[in-house]
């Protein structure tokens, strides 16, 4: 940034240039991510957006970009910023082609919403992510993932075309709204996860899936030195017809969904049945002669609880891992004081702790990683502790064309400054 | 493109050009005299893929067996200034493939090997000579396969596959070749080794193994890949519906996905391909008086496909299907799938010429789009038949014609972006799985903005600033439609049994 009499200055251009429906400046002393943030852009179209973005990019002022905020905290440490540009104005569903199974929604469009939406003409959305105000675009932009992701698959799947206005203020599209295409570059796979450091997505065509007839959610409880059978089991549950979602559930998380707590305290074991009812039957019946799994009514939102415990926490890791390997780290995470989720079918360990020695903490799971070969992502991490990490792990080789793509699509960084990977 | 260069090179394998015998003499240290092809005869075969009407001679084939082969190969063309063009087994229909003037080929069919097979994480690495079908083969005992399965399976391969991001009828089910790719080693076009994602498939940070499939071979050379492997289903059904004519079998197919259910393959073959089969090798007893048909397979648990079948018989019966056929075993399934599969093939004996379209509408379109693509072609009067993924949306137009006839090649161009263009107003694209390559350069921007490109070309430039890898595919040129795309194929080329 320049020096700060030019860069009021320059701030008020883009808001004067912007005007007063869209661009408003802050109060002193607003901050958001750490930053602090003079000027607030909150564009009700596609055309706005891109007239935000030019103005941005010729006074070079950079910005943060929101959705719902629930996921702020995620990607490395956001570098000085003018302003925000939240995407909350520019939601809606554009279309929805019952028939065909498809849906176009604007960025800042709730998750939530849509998948009412859809319910409710037979469809699901399969995006389940950990938080209740997340966006379309916010999920899209953080790649959001959840317990449902085994049987969904990486979001990345469901997306069939994006719109997204680049830095530079330009409109464009990839993708489209058929559901098999490969005209064009798979821009969107870019796009999913940046972060929002390439563009800003204006809106989404997002495939859906035939809403299950029938869903059942069963758990058991295991004690702590059966944590080895209830892997084995959570794995063969994941890879059954109807199981959506598999969790392995250890340490304070599992105290809340209702595991008896102190010396025997175990693990708790979530499955989601969903499907035709006769898989559905056949998968819990095989499910409760194995465990004594018992039932839990739909009212106990225990998937949406699992959710919000999988993006909670001051420090929290989030570890891939082949499934052979998955069994290795749960023991030294919960010895750590990390509560521990584990997704068997997707491969995924979260460990998330609310209160530990940060160091410390962060050298078991840097140790469990490497001892499991896991693909280390740091979701969230107390400044003091943050250093000079990049949170997505070294980028090595790849370190250069990640700077040559940001170089390209955003020339003078003005989104997210810093956050990605390799950026800095 | 340009014609081919009619100069014969020298016997002992110089290369023209200034410069040219010392690239040779670099690339026959790296590959031997056994790995390189400089000959015209040798060349000759390279001039083309399965696009088979446009030309150009490569100045010199070389067929690595390692990474680090290919490596030093792409750092001696860059050394020499000299463009390359990764390729496979030449199955490609879109001209990815093809050689631009002055460039070298490099042919990944000697590294096939399957490096790792790890059953319980259910992947397997591969190197990207490794065919299709045989990859599949390779793991059937460990109760596995690999979901992709493009008709040209018992040829194409897995790094060809990988360019292409191909698809196949299973796709509906099972996702395109994307969705089963977990990480790739590339040789990036300045020569450096780069690995990009994970087994794991959740690699942090950005997904460049998602930009990479599909870039039809311009990013860099994919010299590993990381697939993900699929349990066999546990029950398959697999039924033959007869419909009186294809728009009738169309509209069935929206109504099957309207109704939320999700059958593994939905294909349909008109009554032009029905005929075509039956007097091939490939017939499979398929009524000849049936407007079309429609193969509809269902997998997964067995107590979930009862119910399916029943519901997938109600929606025929009510779209005026005068038959359904249960596959009753597995000979008569594989015999559905030879006569779809070997469709292709059996339509080579209709005319010295197969022009094969690919595209995609929305599935609801599919009657109303197929009925135009109908009335295009008759009125150009050219002789139409229809195969395709009827389940995605993705249709193959294919047209018979005999190049020599200069008039009737004219008129498959026209009708041929006719037909494009009825799919793009739909809602659709140009393409689905076959990949824009040279053959459809110039219709993108039909679908694509100026700005839409330029975004692409972004991607383009941070992998290859210097655009030497594979060029001239995959982007617009400035030529003029018509002129760039005379178009036809030799599909009875590729084996299917
Ligand atoms: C009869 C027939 C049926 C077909 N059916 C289908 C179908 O059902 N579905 C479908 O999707 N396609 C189909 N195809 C098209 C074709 O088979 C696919 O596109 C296939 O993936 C091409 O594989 P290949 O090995 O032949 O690649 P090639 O044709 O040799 O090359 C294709 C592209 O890949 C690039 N490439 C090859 N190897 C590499 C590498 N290692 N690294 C980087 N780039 C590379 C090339 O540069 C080129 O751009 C069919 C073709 C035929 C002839």
């Amino acid at each position: 940034m320049s020096e700060a009499s030019g860069a009021v200055h320059s701030v008020q251009a883009v808001q004067q240039e912007l005007g007063a429906d869209v661009a408003s400046m802050q109060a002193p002393g607003q901050e958001l991510a750490g930053q602090r943030i003079e000027l607030s852009l909150r564009p009700r179209d596609g055309a706005e957006l891109a007239s935000c973005l030019r103005a941005l990019s010729e006074h070079e002022q950079p910005v943060v970009v929101t959705g719902g905020c629930t996921r702020m905290g995620l990607g490395n440490r956001l570098g000085d910023v003018a302003g925000v540009l939240s995407t909350e104005r520019l939601s809606g569903i554009v279309e929805f082609d019952e028939q065909d199974g498809v849906l176009q929604a604007m960025a800042g469009t709730r998750v939530s919403e849509v998948a009412a939406a859809v319910v409710a003409r037979g469809w699901e959305l399969p995006v389940d992510p950990p938080g209740g105000t997340t966006t379309i675009g916010g999920a899209i932009a953080t790649a959001a993932t959840g317990p449902r992701r085994h049987h969904y698959g990486p979001l990345r799947r469901s997306i069939l075309g994006l719109d997204v206005v680049l830095a530079s203020g330009e409109r464009t599209r990839c993708g489209g709204r058929v559901v098999k295409n490969v005209t064009g570059y798979d821009l969107a796979k870019l796009y999913a996860g940046s972060l929002g450091t390439l563009g800003v997505i204006e809106s989404a065509w997002l495939r859906l899936r035939p809403a299950p007839e029938e869903t059942r959610t069963l758990v058991a409880v295991f004690a702590s030195d059966a944590s080895g059978r209830a892997f084995a089991l959570g794995l063969e549950a994941a890879r059954r017809d109807s199981v959506r979602a598999a969790a392995l559930v250890s340490g304070a998380p599992a105290a809340e969904l209702g595991a008896p707590t102190g010396h025997a305290a175990g693990c708790v074991l979530v499955v989601e049945c969903a499907g035709d009812p006769g898989s559905v039957a056949r998968d819990a019946d095989w499910l409760v002669a194995e465990t004594g799994a018992r039932a839990v009514p739909e009212e106990a939102r225990l998937l949406g609880r699992l959710r919000e415990l999988q993006g909670s926490g001051r420090l929290r890791a989030r570890l891939a891992v082949l499934p052979s390997k998955l069994s290795r780290t749960l023991t030294p995470l919960a010895d750590a004081g990390f509560g521990v989720i584990v997704y068997p079918g997707a491969g995924f360990v979260y460990a998330v702790a609310e209160d530990v020695e940060n160091a410390e903490a962060l050298a078991t799971v840097d140790a469990v990683a490497s001892d499991v070969c896991a693909d280390l992502l740091i979701e969230a991490i107390p400044d003091e502790a943050r250093g000079a990490r990049d949170v997505f792990g070294d980028p090595g080789a790849a370190a250069p064309l990640l700077r040559s793509l940001k170089e390209r699509f955003d020339p003078h960084r003005i989104l997210n400054p810093g956050r990605g990977q390799g950026f800095r | 493109m340009s014609t081919p260069d009619p100069s014969p090179h020298a016997a002992e394998g110089s290369l023209p050009g200034s410069g040219g015998d010392a690239l040779a003499a670099r690339l026959r240290a790296i590959v031997g005299s056994d790995g390189l092809l400089v000959r015209d005869d040798e060349l000759f075969v390279y001039e083309c893929d399965g696009l088979t009407l446009e030309a150009c001679r490569p100045t010199a084939v070389v067929l690595p067996e390692t990474t680090a082969q290919v490596a030093a190969v792409v750092r001696a063309c860059r050394a020499a200034g000299v463009p390359f063009v990764p390729r496979g087994a030449g199955t490609g229909l879109s001209g990815g493939a093809h050689p631009v003037p002055g460039s070298v080929v490099i042919e990944c069919s000697r590294m096939k090997k399957i490096l790792a097979v790890d059953a319980e994480n259910r992947t397997a690495v591969v190197q990207p000579g490794v065919v299709n079908a045989d990859l599949s083969d390779a793991i059937q005992h460990l109760g596995l396969f690999y979901a992709p399965d493009p008709s040209s399976q018992l040829a194409c391969t897995i790094g060809g596959n990988v360019a292409e991001n191909s698809g196949g009828p299973h796709t509906l089910k099972y996702g395109a070749t994307t969705d089963h790719v977990l990480a790739v080693e590339v040789v990036m076009p300045d020569g450096e080794i780069l690995r990009l994602g994970s087994p794991t498939g959740a690699a942090s940070g950005l997904d460049l193994v998602g930009a990479f499939v599909g870039s039809e071979g311009t990013l860099g050379i994919a010299t590993e890949v990381t697939v993900r492997l699929t349990a066999l289903p546990e029950a398959i059904e697999t039924l033959l519906v007869i419909f009186p004519d294809v728009v009738t079998a169309c509209r069935a197919v929206g109504e099957v996905i309207g109704t939320g259910l999700v059958p593994a393959a939905m294909e349909i073959l008109d009554q032009r391909t029905i005929a075509a089969v039956e007097d091939s090798v490939y017939a499979a007893g398929l009524p000849r008086d049936a407007g079309a048909v429609l193969i509809c397979e269902l997998d997964g648990a067995a107590v979930s496909l009862d119910p399916q079948v029943e519901r997938i018989r109600e929606i025929a019966r009510a779209n005026q299907a005068s038959d359904v056929r249960v596959a009753e075993d597995e000979t008569q399934r594989a015999q559905f799938w030879k006569a779809r599969k070997g469709a292709f093939g059996a339509m080579g004996r209709l005319a010295p010429d197969l022009y094969v379209h690919d595209a995609v509408v929305p599935r609801a379109k599919l009657p109303e789009v197929i009925a135009q693509v109908c009335e295009i072609a008759d009125r150009h009067r050219l002789r139409l038949s229809n195969v395709f993924h009827a389940g995605d949306g993705n249709l193959h137009p294919n047209i018979s014609f005999d190049r020599r006839d200069e008039d009737e090649l004219g008129r498959v161009i026209q009708a041929g972006g006719e037909i494009l263009a009825a799919c793009v107003a739909a809602g659709g694209v140009i393409t689905g799985e076959h990949g824009v390559g040279v053959e459809k350069r110039d219709y993108l921007p039909l679908v694509f903005s100026e700005a839409d490109l330029d975004a692409m070309r972004r991607l383009r430039a941070a992998f290859d600033p210097d655009l030497v890898c594979n060029p001239g595919k995959a982007f617009p040129t400035t030529r003029f439609c018509a002129e760039s795309n005379p178009k036809a194929r030799g599909y009875d080329q590729v084996p299917f049994e």
